[in-house]
Protein backbone atom coordinates (compact mmCIF):
# COMPACT_ATOMS: atom_id res chain seq x y z
CA UNK A 1 0.00 0.00 0.00
CA UNK A 2 2.69 2.11 1.10
CA UNK A 3 4.59 1.79 -1.90
CA UNK A 4 1.53 2.48 -4.49
CA UNK A 5 0.99 5.52 -2.40
CA UNK A 6 4.40 6.75 -2.89
CA UNK A 7 4.75 6.46 -6.40
CA UNK A 8 1.59 7.87 -6.95
CA UNK A 9 3.02 11.28 -4.59
CA UNK A 10 6.19 11.11 -6.57
CA UNK A 11 4.33 10.56 -10.17
CA UNK A 12 1.67 13.85 -9.38
CA UNK A 13 2.15 15.00 -5.77
CA UNK A 14 2.73 18.46 -7.85
CA UNK A 15 -1.32 18.23 -8.32
CA UNK A 16 -2.45 17.25 -5.00
CA UNK A 17 -2.98 19.21 -1.50
CA UNK A 18 -2.12 17.82 2.06
CA UNK A 19 -5.72 17.01 2.35
CA UNK A 20 -5.63 14.89 -0.89
CA UNK A 21 -2.61 12.75 -0.14
CA UNK A 22 -4.39 12.54 3.60
CA UNK A 23 -7.37 11.39 1.49
CA UNK A 24 -5.65 9.11 -0.86
CA UNK A 25 -3.66 7.40 2.28
CA UNK A 26 -7.43 6.93 3.91
CA UNK A 27 -8.93 5.45 0.64
CA UNK A 28 -5.27 3.25 -0.04
CA UNK A 29 -6.13 1.42 3.52
CA UNK A 30 -9.68 1.08 3.45
CA UNK A 31 -8.55 -0.64 0.08
CA UNK A 32 -5.98 -3.01 1.13
CA UNK A 33 -8.49 -5.17 2.86
CA UNK A 34 -10.35 -5.87 -0.62
CA UNK A 35 -6.92 -6.53 -2.19
CA UNK A 36 -6.07 -9.15 0.60
CA UNK A 37 -9.18 -10.89 -0.13
CA UNK A 38 -8.88 -11.05 -3.68
CA UNK A 39 -4.89 -12.00 -3.26
CA UNK A 40 -6.08 -14.66 -1.25
CA UNK A 41 -8.58 -16.33 -3.06
CA UNK A 42 -6.92 -19.73 -4.15
CA UNK A 43 -6.78 -20.23 -8.08
CA UNK A 44 -4.29 -22.86 -9.91
CA UNK A 45 -1.49 -22.44 -12.59
CA UNK A 46 -3.92 -23.41 -14.72
CA UNK A 47 -6.76 -21.38 -14.46
CA UNK A 48 -7.54 -18.92 -17.37
CA UNK A 49 -7.93 -15.18 -16.94
CA UNK A 50 -10.75 -13.99 -18.75
CA UNK A 51 -8.17 -11.66 -20.35
CA UNK A 52 -10.96 -10.11 -22.30
CA UNK A 53 -14.60 -10.66 -21.26
CA UNK A 54 -16.40 -13.56 -23.18
CA UNK A 55 -19.72 -14.74 -21.74
CA UNK A 56 -20.34 -18.34 -21.79
CA UNK A 57 -23.13 -19.45 -23.95
CA UNK A 58 -25.37 -21.93 -24.30
CA UNK A 59 -23.74 -22.83 -27.90
CA UNK A 60 -20.04 -22.75 -26.78
CA UNK A 61 -20.88 -24.84 -23.83
CA UNK A 62 -22.47 -27.24 -25.40
CA UNK A 63 -21.02 -28.13 -28.93
CA UNK A 64 -23.70 -30.47 -30.86
CA UNK A 65 -21.50 -33.63 -31.33
CA UNK A 66 -20.76 -34.86 -35.26
CA UNK A 67 -22.78 -36.46 -36.89
CA UNK A 68 -20.73 -39.38 -37.27
CA UNK A 69 -20.17 -39.46 -33.91
CA UNK A 70 -24.10 -39.41 -33.37
CA UNK A 71 -24.69 -42.34 -35.87
CA UNK A 72 -22.20 -44.29 -34.29
CA UNK A 73 -24.13 -44.55 -31.11
CA UNK A 74 -20.79 -43.19 -29.10
CA UNK A 75 -22.64 -43.40 -25.31
CA UNK A 76 -22.76 -40.42 -23.26
CA UNK A 77 -19.94 -39.13 -20.66
CA UNK A 78 -17.70 -40.79 -23.22
CA UNK B 1 -52.78 20.50 -26.38
CA UNK B 2 -53.04 16.68 -25.78
CA UNK B 3 -52.92 15.50 -22.31
CA UNK B 4 -49.99 14.91 -19.78
CA UNK B 5 -50.51 10.92 -20.35
CA UNK B 6 -49.10 11.20 -23.87
CA UNK B 7 -45.53 12.04 -22.74
CA UNK B 8 -46.09 8.65 -20.48
CA UNK B 9 -47.33 6.28 -23.21
CA UNK B 10 -45.21 3.52 -23.95
CA UNK B 11 -43.18 2.83 -27.01
CA UNK B 12 -45.60 0.36 -28.19
CA UNK B 13 -48.52 2.22 -27.95
CA UNK B 14 -46.95 5.49 -29.91
CA UNK B 15 -45.52 3.09 -32.27
CA UNK B 16 -49.24 2.21 -32.60
CA UNK B 17 -50.72 5.36 -33.46
CA UNK B 18 -47.88 6.50 -35.34
CA UNK B 19 -48.38 3.42 -37.60
CA UNK B 20 -51.82 4.67 -38.42
CA UNK B 21 -51.10 7.88 -38.79
CA UNK B 22 -53.26 9.13 -35.84
CA UNK B 23 -50.30 10.72 -34.34
CA UNK B 24 -47.82 12.58 -36.06
CA UNK B 25 -43.81 12.54 -35.73
CA UNK B 26 -43.39 15.94 -35.70
CA UNK B 27 -45.92 16.86 -33.52
CA UNK B 28 -44.44 14.32 -31.04
CA UNK B 29 -41.34 15.20 -31.24
CA UNK B 30 -42.22 19.16 -30.92
CA UNK B 31 -44.19 18.70 -27.65
CA UNK B 32 -41.28 16.48 -26.33
CA UNK B 33 -38.93 19.13 -27.19
CA UNK B 34 -41.43 21.76 -25.75
CA UNK B 35 -41.34 19.22 -22.35
CA UNK B 36 -37.76 18.63 -21.98
CA UNK B 37 -36.96 22.96 -22.77
CA UNK B 38 -39.34 23.36 -19.83
CA UNK B 39 -38.83 21.04 -17.41
CA UNK B 40 -35.22 19.09 -18.61
CA UNK B 41 -33.57 22.16 -16.53
CA UNK B 42 -35.80 21.52 -13.03
CA UNK B 43 -33.61 18.04 -13.21
CA UNK B 44 -30.66 18.58 -14.91
CA UNK B 45 -31.60 15.75 -17.38
CA UNK B 46 -29.93 16.97 -20.64
CA UNK B 47 -26.56 18.06 -21.46
CA UNK B 48 -27.92 19.65 -24.49
CA UNK B 49 -30.84 19.36 -26.56
CA UNK B 50 -30.91 18.79 -30.37
CA UNK B 51 -34.14 20.35 -31.56
CA UNK B 52 -32.40 20.57 -35.45
CA UNK B 53 -31.65 16.94 -35.76
CA UNK B 54 -34.70 15.82 -33.97
CA UNK B 55 -37.47 17.74 -36.06
CA UNK B 56 -35.18 16.83 -39.33
CA UNK B 57 -35.46 12.97 -37.91
CA UNK B 58 -39.03 13.42 -37.36
CA UNK B 59 -39.78 15.18 -40.67
CA UNK B 60 -37.83 12.45 -42.56
CA UNK B 61 -39.81 9.62 -40.35
CA UNK B 62 -43.03 11.54 -41.02
CA UNK B 63 -42.71 11.60 -44.88
CA UNK B 64 -41.65 8.28 -44.80
CA UNK B 65 -44.84 7.08 -43.38
CA UNK B 66 -46.93 9.11 -45.37
CA UNK B 67 -45.47 6.91 -48.58
CA UNK B 68 -46.21 3.68 -46.84
CA UNK B 69 -42.47 3.28 -46.11
CA UNK B 70 -43.07 2.37 -42.23
CA UNK B 71 -39.53 0.92 -40.54
CA UNK B 72 -41.03 -0.48 -37.45
CA UNK B 73 -41.79 0.37 -33.62
CA UNK B 74 -39.49 3.13 -33.26
CA UNK B 75 -40.41 4.81 -36.58
CA UNK B 76 -41.33 8.40 -35.27
CA UNK B 77 -40.26 7.96 -31.78
CA UNK B 78 -38.09 10.59 -30.15
CA UNK B 79 -35.11 9.38 -28.10
CA UNK B 80 -32.28 10.96 -25.59
CA UNK B 81 -28.77 9.12 -25.60
CA UNK B 82 -26.65 9.61 -22.97
CA UNK B 83 -23.46 12.35 -23.47
CA UNK B 84 -20.84 9.58 -23.72
CA UNK B 85 -22.30 8.30 -27.52
CA UNK B 86 -20.69 10.43 -30.56
CA UNK B 87 -23.23 12.44 -32.34
CA UNK B 88 -21.24 14.27 -35.44
CA UNK B 89 -21.26 17.67 -34.61
CA UNK B 90 -22.26 17.73 -31.37
CA UNK B 91 -20.48 18.27 -28.44
CA UNK B 92 -19.99 14.64 -26.63
CA UNK B 93 -18.87 15.94 -22.84
CA UNK B 94 -18.74 12.45 -21.17
CA UNK B 95 -20.27 14.54 -18.46
CA UNK B 96 -16.90 16.04 -17.31
CA UNK B 97 -15.17 19.64 -17.68
CA UNK B 98 -11.73 18.64 -19.26
CA UNK B 99 -14.02 16.96 -22.13
CA UNK B 100 -16.98 19.78 -22.24
CA UNK B 101 -15.98 21.04 -26.00
CA UNK B 102 -15.36 17.37 -27.11
CA UNK B 103 -16.79 16.82 -31.33
CA UNK B 104 -16.59 13.71 -32.57
CA UNK B 105 -17.00 13.63 -36.59
CA UNK B 106 -18.47 10.69 -36.29
CA UNK B 107 -21.59 8.97 -34.81
CA UNK B 108 -21.49 5.95 -32.29
CA UNK B 109 -22.87 2.38 -34.01
CA UNK B 110 -25.76 2.57 -31.97
CA UNK B 111 -26.89 6.22 -32.72
CA UNK B 112 -27.03 5.05 -36.23
CA UNK B 113 -28.82 2.21 -35.66
CA UNK B 114 -31.29 3.96 -34.01
CA UNK B 115 -31.28 6.68 -36.77
CA UNK B 116 -31.71 3.26 -39.62
CA UNK B 117 -34.89 2.02 -38.08
CA UNK B 118 -36.15 5.88 -37.84
CA UNK B 119 -36.01 6.86 -34.22
CA UNK B 120 -35.88 10.48 -33.35
CA UNK B 121 -32.70 11.72 -31.35
CA UNK B 122 -34.13 14.47 -28.67
CA UNK B 123 -31.07 15.39 -27.09
CA UNK B 124 -28.27 14.10 -24.53
CA UNK B 125 -28.21 12.92 -21.27
CA UNK B 126 -26.85 14.55 -18.99
CA UNK B 127 -24.50 11.64 -16.74
CA UNK B 128 -21.80 11.21 -13.61
CA UNK B 129 -18.43 12.35 -14.85
CA UNK B 130 -16.52 9.89 -16.88
CA UNK B 131 -19.25 7.49 -15.99
CA UNK B 132 -17.66 7.32 -12.56
CA UNK B 133 -14.57 6.28 -13.85
CA UNK B 134 -12.59 8.24 -11.42
CA UNK B 135 -14.90 7.64 -8.68
CA UNK B 136 -17.71 10.21 -7.13
CA UNK B 137 -18.14 11.15 -3.71
CA UNK B 138 -21.63 13.08 -4.17
CA UNK B 139 -24.31 12.72 -6.78
CA UNK B 140 -23.18 16.50 -7.89
CA UNK B 141 -20.16 15.10 -9.99
CA UNK B 142 -21.81 15.84 -13.30
CA UNK B 143 -20.88 18.60 -15.39
CA UNK B 144 -24.88 19.55 -15.49
CA UNK B 145 -25.08 19.16 -11.52
CA UNK B 146 -27.00 16.23 -9.71
CA UNK B 147 -29.30 14.82 -11.54
CA UNK B 148 -32.75 15.21 -9.89
CA UNK B 149 -35.07 12.22 -9.43
CA UNK B 150 -38.95 13.11 -10.81
CA UNK B 151 -40.52 11.30 -7.82
CA UNK B 152 -38.84 13.47 -5.50
CA UNK B 153 -36.29 16.53 -6.46
CA UNK B 154 -34.66 16.49 -3.18
CA UNK B 155 -33.80 13.04 -3.96
CA UNK B 156 -31.13 11.46 -6.51
CA UNK B 157 -31.74 9.55 -9.32
CA UNK B 158 -28.89 7.32 -9.32
CA UNK B 159 -25.97 7.23 -11.82
CA UNK B 160 -24.26 7.35 -13.89
CA UNK B 161 -26.96 7.36 -16.62
CA UNK B 162 -28.52 9.96 -14.33
CA UNK B 163 -30.26 12.23 -17.04
CA UNK B 164 -31.42 9.29 -18.84
CA UNK B 165 -33.16 7.76 -15.83
CA UNK B 166 -34.70 11.57 -15.15
CA UNK B 167 -35.57 12.08 -18.89
CA UNK B 168 -37.43 8.47 -18.92
CA UNK B 169 -39.48 9.49 -15.28
CA UNK B 170 -40.20 12.63 -15.92
CA UNK B 171 -41.64 11.85 -19.38
CA UNK B 172 -39.32 14.57 -21.01
CA UNK B 173 -38.37 11.61 -24.26
CA UNK B 174 -40.08 8.08 -25.00
CA UNK B 175 -36.63 6.50 -24.07
CA UNK B 176 -33.32 7.16 -23.17
CA UNK B 177 -30.43 4.85 -23.79
CA UNK B 178 -27.86 4.14 -20.69
CA UNK B 179 -24.56 2.64 -20.22
CA UNK B 180 -23.30 0.58 -17.19
CA UNK B 181 -20.27 -0.93 -16.29
CA UNK B 182 -21.65 -1.57 -12.82
CA UNK B 183 -24.98 -0.56 -12.27
CA UNK B 184 -25.32 2.16 -13.82
CA UNK B 185 -28.22 1.27 -15.71
CA UNK B 186 -30.02 -1.46 -13.28
CA UNK B 187 -29.69 1.54 -10.36
CA UNK B 188 -30.95 4.83 -12.11
CA UNK B 189 -33.87 2.23 -13.43
CA UNK B 190 -34.59 1.18 -10.10
CA UNK B 191 -34.30 5.18 -8.28
CA UNK B 192 -36.93 6.57 -10.87
CA UNK B 193 -39.60 3.81 -11.58
CA UNK B 194 -38.51 3.36 -15.07
CA UNK B 195 -37.46 -0.29 -16.69
CA UNK B 196 -33.66 -0.91 -17.96
CA UNK B 197 -32.38 -3.48 -19.72
CA UNK B 198 -28.67 -4.23 -19.65
CA UNK B 199 -28.20 -6.40 -22.57
CA UNK B 200 -24.85 -9.59 -22.59
CA UNK B 201 -21.78 -8.55 -23.00
CA UNK B 202 -20.56 -8.03 -25.93
CA UNK B 203 -24.46 -7.93 -27.94
CA UNK B 204 -24.03 -3.95 -28.03
CA UNK B 205 -21.13 -1.92 -30.12
CA UNK B 206 -19.61 0.78 -28.23
CA UNK B 207 -18.27 1.67 -30.94
CA UNK B 208 -18.08 5.64 -30.49
CA UNK B 209 -18.93 5.47 -26.82
CA UNK B 210 -16.57 6.09 -24.26
CA UNK B 211 -14.40 3.51 -22.91
CA UNK B 212 -14.46 3.20 -18.83
CA UNK B 213 -13.53 -0.47 -18.26
CA UNK B 214 -13.80 -2.03 -21.89
CA UNK B 215 -14.13 -5.59 -20.66
CA UNK B 216 -17.14 -4.75 -18.73
CA UNK B 217 -18.80 -1.83 -20.59
CA UNK B 218 -23.10 -2.31 -21.86
CA UNK B 219 -25.25 -0.17 -23.63
CA UNK B 220 -28.74 -0.64 -23.12
CA UNK B 221 -32.32 0.98 -23.41
CA UNK B 222 -34.25 2.76 -20.29
CA UNK B 223 -37.55 3.05 -20.78
CA UNK B 224 -41.32 2.58 -19.58
CA UNK B 225 -41.55 -1.76 -19.74
CA UNK B 226 -39.50 -4.69 -20.13
CA UNK B 227 -41.26 -4.85 -23.53
CA UNK B 228 -40.15 -1.54 -24.80
CA UNK B 229 -36.57 -2.10 -23.82
CA UNK B 230 -36.53 -5.64 -26.01
CA UNK B 231 -37.97 -4.00 -29.03
CA UNK B 232 -35.06 -1.03 -28.24
CA UNK B 233 -32.57 -3.87 -27.60
CA UNK B 234 -33.30 -4.86 -30.55
CA UNK B 235 -32.53 -2.11 -32.85
CA UNK B 236 -29.26 -1.69 -31.11
CA UNK B 237 -27.99 -5.05 -30.97
CA UNK B 238 -25.89 -6.62 -33.17
CA UNK B 239 -22.07 -7.84 -34.08
CA UNK B 240 -19.51 -4.65 -35.22
CA UNK B 241 -16.15 -5.29 -36.86
CA UNK B 242 -15.66 -1.31 -34.94
CA UNK B 243 -15.85 -3.00 -31.57
CA UNK B 244 -13.81 -6.16 -31.05
CA UNK B 245 -15.88 -6.84 -27.77
CA UNK B 246 -19.35 -7.71 -29.38
CA UNK B 247 -19.48 -11.25 -30.14
CA UNK B 248 -20.47 -12.87 -33.30
CA UNK B 249 -22.70 -12.02 -35.98
CA UNK B 250 -25.58 -15.21 -34.82
CA UNK B 251 -25.21 -14.69 -31.10
CA UNK B 252 -25.36 -10.71 -31.09
CA UNK B 253 -28.08 -9.71 -32.87
CA UNK B 254 -31.87 -10.34 -31.23
CA UNK B 255 -35.08 -9.85 -32.88
CA UNK B 256 -38.15 -9.77 -30.60
CA UNK B 257 -41.37 -10.28 -30.83
CA UNK B 258 -43.53 -11.07 -27.68
CA UNK B 259 -44.93 -14.28 -29.16
CA UNK B 260 -41.30 -15.34 -28.84
CA UNK B 261 -41.58 -15.43 -25.34
CA UNK B 262 -43.21 -19.13 -25.00
CA UNK B 263 -40.69 -20.58 -22.62
CA UNK B 264 -42.09 -22.15 -19.61
CA UNK B 265 -39.22 -20.59 -17.19
CA UNK B 266 -37.44 -21.78 -14.59
CA UNK B 267 -37.13 -18.75 -11.83
CA UNK B 268 -35.68 -18.51 -8.66
CA UNK B 269 -35.62 -16.14 -5.97
CA UNK B 270 -32.03 -14.93 -4.85
CA UNK B 271 -31.92 -14.80 -1.55
CA UNK B 272 -28.73 -13.50 -0.61
CA UNK B 273 -28.71 -10.65 -3.46
CA UNK B 274 -28.73 -8.03 -0.20
CA UNK B 275 -28.21 -8.11 3.34
CA UNK B 276 -31.09 -5.52 4.59
CA UNK B 277 -33.28 -2.84 3.22
CA UNK B 278 -33.46 0.27 4.25
CA UNK B 279 -35.85 3.42 3.19
CA UNK B 280 -39.04 1.85 4.26
CA UNK B 281 -37.63 -0.71 0.79
CA UNK B 282 -38.82 -3.81 2.61
CA UNK B 283 -42.33 -3.89 2.44
CA UNK B 284 -42.55 -3.53 -0.64
CA UNK B 285 -40.00 -5.91 -2.00
CA UNK B 286 -41.84 -8.34 0.41
CA UNK B 287 -45.38 -7.55 -1.33
CA UNK B 288 -42.97 -7.97 -4.91
CA UNK B 289 -41.86 -11.07 -3.81
CA UNK B 290 -45.50 -12.56 -3.08
CA UNK B 291 -46.40 -11.51 -6.06
CA UNK B 292 -43.77 -13.81 -7.86
CA UNK B 293 -44.87 -16.48 -5.95
CA UNK B 294 -48.31 -16.26 -7.43
CA UNK B 295 -47.24 -15.09 -10.72
CA UNK B 296 -44.74 -18.15 -10.88
CA UNK B 297 -45.70 -20.56 -9.29
CA UNK B 298 -42.99 -23.15 -9.17
CA UNK B 299 -40.64 -20.55 -8.50
CA UNK B 300 -37.27 -21.70 -5.99
CA UNK B 301 -34.96 -19.99 -3.75
CA UNK B 302 -31.29 -20.27 -4.53
CA UNK B 303 -27.69 -18.15 -3.19
CA UNK B 304 -24.98 -16.77 -5.33
CA UNK B 305 -21.72 -18.50 -4.68
CA UNK B 306 -19.84 -16.70 -2.36
CA UNK B 307 -16.41 -15.09 -2.87
CA UNK B 308 -14.17 -12.07 -3.84
CA UNK B 309 -16.56 -11.26 -6.58
CA UNK B 310 -16.70 -7.60 -5.43
CA UNK B 311 -12.84 -6.91 -5.05
CA UNK B 312 -12.44 -8.45 -8.50
CA UNK B 313 -15.10 -6.23 -9.76
CA UNK B 314 -13.53 -2.80 -8.06
CA UNK B 315 -9.60 -4.17 -9.40
CA UNK B 316 -10.68 -4.41 -13.15
CA UNK B 317 -12.59 -1.57 -13.20
CA UNK B 318 -10.23 0.80 -11.47
CA UNK B 319 -7.56 -1.06 -13.57
CA UNK B 320 -9.27 -0.55 -16.53
CA UNK B 321 -10.57 3.02 -16.17
CA UNK B 322 -6.99 4.00 -15.33
CA UNK B 323 -5.81 2.99 -18.72
CA UNK B 324 -9.02 4.28 -20.13
CA UNK B 325 -8.24 7.77 -18.73
CA UNK B 326 -4.70 7.84 -19.00
CA UNK B 327 -3.80 11.07 -21.18
CA UNK B 328 -6.51 12.63 -18.11
CA UNK B 329 -4.84 11.18 -15.26
CA UNK B 330 -1.34 12.03 -16.60
CA UNK B 331 -1.68 15.52 -17.61
CA UNK B 332 -2.64 16.32 -14.25
CA UNK B 333 -6.50 17.54 -15.43
CA UNK B 334 -8.08 15.29 -12.82
CA UNK B 335 -8.51 18.11 -10.51
CA UNK B 336 -10.80 19.87 -13.10
CA UNK B 337 -13.75 16.80 -12.66
CA UNK B 338 -15.84 17.91 -9.99
CA UNK B 339 -16.19 15.41 -7.32
CA UNK B 340 -13.40 15.62 -4.69
CA UNK B 341 -12.85 11.73 -4.85
CA UNK B 342 -12.89 12.01 -8.73
CA UNK B 343 -10.36 14.27 -8.48
CA UNK B 344 -7.53 12.09 -6.93
CA UNK B 345 -8.74 8.16 -7.05
CA UNK B 346 -7.38 8.12 -10.58
CA UNK B 347 -3.74 8.14 -9.37
CA UNK B 348 -4.43 5.87 -7.17
CA UNK B 349 -6.18 3.62 -9.65
CA UNK B 350 -2.81 3.43 -12.15
CA UNK B 351 -0.28 1.78 -9.50
CA UNK B 352 -2.56 -1.44 -9.14
CA UNK B 353 0.13 -4.54 -10.26
CA UNK B 354 -0.16 -6.29 -13.56
CA UNK B 355 -0.65 -9.53 -10.79
CA UNK B 356 -3.19 -8.20 -9.24
CA UNK B 357 -5.27 -7.42 -11.94
CA UNK B 358 -4.39 -10.77 -13.45
CA UNK B 359 -5.39 -12.57 -10.31
CA UNK B 360 -9.17 -10.66 -10.81
CA UNK B 361 -9.28 -11.75 -14.21
CA UNK B 362 -8.76 -15.39 -13.46
CA UNK B 363 -11.33 -15.04 -10.66
CA UNK B 364 -13.52 -13.83 -13.13
CA UNK B 365 -13.32 -16.96 -15.22
CA UNK B 366 -13.73 -19.39 -11.76
CA UNK B 367 -16.95 -17.33 -11.58
CA UNK B 368 -18.73 -17.76 -14.80
CA UNK B 369 -18.24 -21.18 -13.73
CA UNK B 370 -19.73 -21.27 -10.93
CA UNK B 371 -22.68 -18.93 -12.75
CA UNK B 372 -23.49 -21.36 -15.39
CA UNK B 373 -23.85 -23.69 -12.84
CA UNK B 374 -26.37 -21.59 -11.46
CA UNK B 375 -28.17 -21.42 -14.89
CA UNK B 376 -28.07 -24.95 -15.36
CA UNK B 377 -31.16 -24.91 -12.84
CA UNK B 378 -32.72 -21.83 -13.44
CA UNK B 379 -33.58 -19.55 -16.42
CA UNK B 380 -33.75 -16.43 -14.60
CA UNK B 381 -32.74 -15.18 -10.73
CA UNK B 382 -34.46 -12.26 -9.43
CA UNK B 383 -34.09 -9.89 -6.55
CA UNK B 384 -34.39 -6.41 -5.72
CA UNK B 385 -32.78 -3.90 -7.61
CA UNK B 386 -31.41 -2.10 -4.64
CA UNK B 387 -32.06 -2.34 -1.61
CA UNK B 388 -33.40 1.40 -0.74
CA UNK B 389 -34.99 3.94 -2.44
CA UNK B 390 -33.63 6.66 -4.06
CA UNK B 391 -30.72 8.62 -1.51
CA UNK B 392 -31.23 12.23 -0.63
CA UNK B 393 -28.90 14.76 -3.09
CA UNK B 394 -26.43 15.43 -0.67
CA UNK B 395 -25.89 12.03 1.07
CA UNK B 396 -21.92 11.00 0.85
CA UNK B 397 -22.30 7.84 -1.68
CA UNK B 398 -18.38 6.87 -0.49
CA UNK B 399 -20.02 5.82 3.30
CA UNK B 400 -23.98 5.72 2.28
CA UNK B 401 -24.25 3.65 -0.95
CA UNK B 402 -21.31 1.16 0.24
CA UNK B 403 -23.62 -1.80 1.20
CA UNK B 404 -22.03 -5.09 -0.67
CA UNK B 405 -23.64 -5.92 -3.93
CA UNK B 406 -22.69 -9.24 -5.03
CA UNK B 407 -25.38 -9.24 -7.40
CA UNK B 408 -24.25 -6.12 -9.33
CA UNK B 409 -20.48 -7.19 -9.23
CA UNK B 410 -21.50 -11.27 -10.64
CA UNK B 411 -23.74 -10.01 -13.47
CA UNK B 412 -21.67 -7.69 -14.86
CA UNK B 413 -17.83 -9.32 -14.47
CA UNK B 414 -19.66 -12.51 -16.05
CA UNK B 415 -21.67 -10.19 -18.68
CA UNK B 416 -25.02 -11.33 -17.92
CA UNK B 417 -28.32 -9.75 -18.86
CA UNK B 418 -30.84 -8.41 -16.52
CA UNK B 419 -33.79 -5.89 -16.85
CA UNK B 420 -34.60 -3.82 -13.72
CA UNK B 421 -38.81 -3.05 -13.12
CA UNK B 422 -40.41 -1.14 -10.79
CA UNK B 423 -42.06 -3.13 -8.13
CA UNK B 424 -43.46 -0.88 -5.75
CA UNK B 425 -43.61 2.33 -3.92
CA UNK B 426 -42.25 3.31 -0.08
CA UNK B 427 -44.45 5.31 2.05
CA UNK B 428 -42.33 8.52 0.85
CA UNK B 429 -43.69 7.67 -3.08
CA UNK B 430 -40.16 6.63 -3.94
CA UNK B 431 -39.96 3.19 -6.50
CA UNK B 432 -38.53 0.19 -6.12
CA UNK B 433 -36.87 -2.07 -8.57
CA UNK B 434 -37.25 -5.73 -9.20
CA UNK B 435 -34.21 -6.74 -11.37
CA UNK B 436 -34.45 -10.26 -13.53
CA UNK B 437 -31.12 -11.58 -14.39
CA UNK B 438 -30.28 -14.55 -16.76
CA UNK B 439 -27.50 -16.46 -18.45
CA UNK B 440 -24.96 -14.30 -20.94
CA UNK B 441 -27.08 -15.00 -24.44
CA UNK B 442 -30.12 -15.43 -22.67
CA UNK B 443 -31.48 -11.85 -22.96
CA UNK B 444 -35.11 -13.37 -23.78
CA UNK B 445 -35.50 -15.31 -20.64
CA UNK B 446 -34.64 -11.71 -18.09
CA UNK B 447 -37.15 -9.92 -21.06
CA UNK B 448 -40.03 -12.65 -20.61
CA UNK B 449 -40.14 -12.73 -16.92
CA UNK B 450 -39.94 -9.18 -16.40
CA UNK B 451 -42.38 -8.47 -19.19
CA UNK B 452 -44.54 -11.52 -17.48
CA UNK B 453 -44.42 -9.61 -13.88
CA UNK B 454 -45.39 -6.77 -15.95
CA UNK B 455 -48.21 -8.14 -17.35
CA UNK B 456 -49.54 -9.21 -13.95
CA UNK B 457 -48.30 -5.44 -12.21
CA UNK B 458 -49.08 -2.05 -13.12
CA UNK B 459 -46.44 -0.34 -11.04
CA UNK B 460 -44.20 0.44 -14.52
CA UNK B 461 -47.44 2.69 -15.71
CA UNK B 462 -47.35 4.50 -13.00
CA UNK B 463 -45.31 7.75 -13.22
CA UNK B 464 -44.73 11.37 -11.18
CA UNK B 465 -46.76 14.52 -11.44
CA UNK B 466 -45.07 17.45 -13.24
CA UNK B 467 -46.28 20.42 -12.96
Amino acid sequence: MESRLQAVFAQHGSHLNDAQKSDLRRIAAEGQAALDRLRAFPTDNSDGPALYLKPLMEREKKPSAPASAKAAGTPKKS
Amino acid sequence: MPGEEIFYLSVSELAKRIESKKLSPVELTQLYLDRSQKFGPRFNAYTTLTPEIALEQAKVAEKEIHRGHYRGPLHGIPYAAKDLLAVKGIPTTWGAKPYANQVFDYNATVIDHLKNVGAVMIGKASMIELAGGSGYRFASASLQGEAKNPWDPTCWTCGSSSGSGAIVAAGLAAFAIGTETWGSIICPSAFCGISGLRPTYGRVSRYGAMALAPSMDKIGPMARSAEDCARIFAAMAGHDQKDRGTIAIDKAAFTYSPSVESRKLRVAWLSNAWKSFEGGAGKPVAAAKASLKKIFSDIKEVALPVGPWEDAASLIVQVEAAASFRSLIRSGKLSELTDPLAQILGYLNEQYSAADYQQALKVREILQKKMDAVFESFDVVVAPSQPVPATPLTLNLETGLAFPDPQGAIGNLCGLPALSVPCGFTEKNLPIGLQFMSGAGDDIAAIQAARTFQLHTDWHKRHPRIH
